[in-house]
């Protein structure tokens, strides 16, 4: 229902006319769907460069619009980017206290990584951790990983795609307690962008396992 | 008396951001790798622009904002390229005793390769011959093993081909397995479709033969 | 005068953010560290700067182009971050042993292994293309 694939042709060669499901006898929705969201995503890339093109001129004018489409359009079709998946669902009280937790969270931590920079032991061994997120989707791992790797603390070094694992450099984590904080952190990462902008699969993932460090007791995958 | 806080607090910040870039220069010197350079110039970046932040803001000028965007894109650009090049270049040795990066000697990439691992005979020589060219400073990697020019073509062939990578994503690396190739071959950076750095992992892959003459002129 | 105040004080706190990022990259023995201390004080040290030039012109064509900058920064700095992590994790001469605990590492041991049979069952097919 959620994939973009046409049907196959073999699907196509059994039932008695093209593009016809073989149970409802119906074309399926899920081709006009695609295609619709395709060009809905399109347009909205168009829009955000555009946009982007007069904040850069500095000035609303017919001319810094139009060659804002022309380029946009241009680019979109030179670099073509495949489609990512969106939600659909943008929750704005979330996403709000996900962008105050962020700015909260970046001043902590760089005031913290400042003062192992000032004080005399420097820093301990840091570790990588892995963390195996509860979502699944391509946008949603990517947001994890952006906004782990901007909280000072941690860098994401690898990522699993087939398993949604995470894989991160965590400074100073020479104990148990600090890989334990550290995974802890990026499941809440996690938790505060599914609530924000993930997908309903997503949102039963989380309440599914509302806390994979607790329940899991310091799970090693 | 405000006046003397205010020249105070600006040739402070002055005198921090300075002290940041030299001590940063320190670390550009003495960087055991390549890597650690990178990072450093980094680091040289962010306190010019910091400072030209702070010269904007204190001598009531904004039209040095498009260079604030174009140093940060540069400094971007910088990092990326370097740490491709890093792995490519370190993807051609294999086991973990490898020699400092910042010499870069063809001798080095000549350790032989036991063909005792995942790749046949002829993928070995052809990435050999590859790497020998890169180490000569020839950037064009063309004619690089067949893997690489197939890349030009159709990304849903190329998405379709790759058994063990899904199609192209926004952002990560998402290598289906993560450093697979344990013997320091690295995947390298992401398996786009222009990506050459791939070849050193799809070599097996079946669809991709005899497609550059040239590359085959190349191969024994 | 107290708008140039507050601008000085921030870039002030920028520039003890790029000392302790230069600090970080002297002091700490490991590559992996210092990337933490050279990329993250950055954002935060810019974001100031920004927030300071914002405060002397507060126009919405300066705001605006400020806040390209921040996100230019905000979006590209973990992808650095990340490009140059993965170098220097992958490169094993780089990686000292100043890891308490490599979890990827583990899991690569065991994607080695079922790769290796993978590849070998592959091997065959490939050798009938190359030809």
């Amino acid at each position: 229902m959620s994939s973009n694939s046409q049907e196959p042709n073999s699907q196509k060669a059994n039932s008695q006319r093209p593009g016809v499901s073989r149970t409802t006898g119906r074309r399926p929705v899920k081709n006009r769907q695609s295609k619709g969201r395709g060009f809905v995503q399109q347009l909205v890339l168009v829009f955000f460069l555009v946009l982007l093109w007069v904040m850069l001129w500095d000035s609303v004018s017919v001319l810094s619009v139009l060659s804002g489409v022309v380029l946009a359009l241009l680019v979109t079709r030179v670099f073509y980017l495949p489609p990512v998946v969106l939600s659909g669902r943008f929750n704005i009280i979330h996403a709000v206290i996900f962008g105050a937790w962020f700015l909260y969270s970046l001043m902590h931590a760089s005031v913290e990584v400042a003062w192992f920079a000032f004080r005399r032991r420097a820093v301990g061994a840091g570790s990588v951790i892995a963390c195996d997120l509860r979502t699944s989707s391509d946008l949603l791992m990517t947001l994890v990983a952006d906004t782990a790797s901007l909280i000072p603390g941690s860098i994401i070094i690898d990522s699993d795609r087939a398993l949604g694992v995470l894989y991160l450099h965590v400074l100073d984590c020479d104990s148990e307690e600090k890989i334990f904080s550290g995974k802890a952190q990026v499941y809440h990462i996690e938790e505060l962008l599914i609530r924000a902008v993930g997908s309903h699969r997503d949102l039963a993932a989380l309440r599914a396992t509302p806390d994979p460090m607790g329940l899991k007791g310091g799970e090693r995958r | 008396m405000s006046s003397l806080v205010f020249d105070i607090l600006v040739v402070a910040g002055s005198v921090l951001l300075g002290t940041s870039a030299i001590i940063a220069l320190y670390r550009i010197v003495r960087g055991p790798s390549i890597l650690d350079r990178m990072i450093a110039t980094d680091v040289v970046l962010a306190s010019i622009m910091c400072g030209l932040g702070g010269f904007m803001a204190l001598s009531h000028r904004t039209d040095l904002l498009p260079v604030l965007i174009v140093l940060a894109m540069l400094g971007f650009v910088g990092s990326v390229s370097v740490s491709r090049y890093v792995s490519k270049s370190d993807s051609m040795t294999p086991g973990a005793e490898v020699g400092a990066l910042s010499d870069f000697s063809s001798s080095d990439w000549h350790m032989p390769k036991d063909a005792e691992d995942d790749s046949t005979d002829a993928e070995t020589a052809a990435e050999s011959e590859w790497f020998e060219d890169v180490a000569r400073g020839i950037s064009d990697v063309a004619d690089g093993p067949e893997a690489v020019t197939v890349r030009d073509e159709a990304e849903d062939g190329h998405s379709e081909a790759e058994d063990g990578h899904d199609a192209p994503e926004v952002g990560l690396d998402v290598g289906s397995d993560p450093d697979v190739d344990g013997e320091g071959e690295g995947t390298g950076p992401d398996p786009g479709p222009e990506d050459s750095d791939d070849s050193s992992r799809t070599g097996p892959e079946p669809d991709q033969t005899d497609l550059d003459p040239g590359a085959e002129g190349k191969r024994p | 005068m107290i708008p140039d105040i507050i601008s000085a004080v921030l870039i002030l706190l920028g520039g003890v953010l790029s000392l302790a990022a230069a600090l970080g990259l002297l002091r700490f023995g490991d590559l992996l560290s210092r990337m933490h201390a050279s990329a993250k004080p950055q954002v935060l040290g810019l974001l100031l700067v920004a927030v300071a030039i914002g405060i002397q012109f507060p126009t919405w064509a300066t705001v605006t182009t400020l806040a390209i900058v921040i996100s230019f920064q905000l979006v590209t700095i973990p992808v650095a971050t990340h490009m140059v992590g993965r170098a220097g994790y992958r490169t094993k001469h780089l990686r000292r042993s100043m890891l308490y605990r490599d979890e990827l590492a583990e899991a690569v041991d065991r994607a080695e292994a079922r790769e290796l049979a993978w590849e070998r069952k592959r091997g065959i097919g490939t050798d009938h293309h190359d030809g």
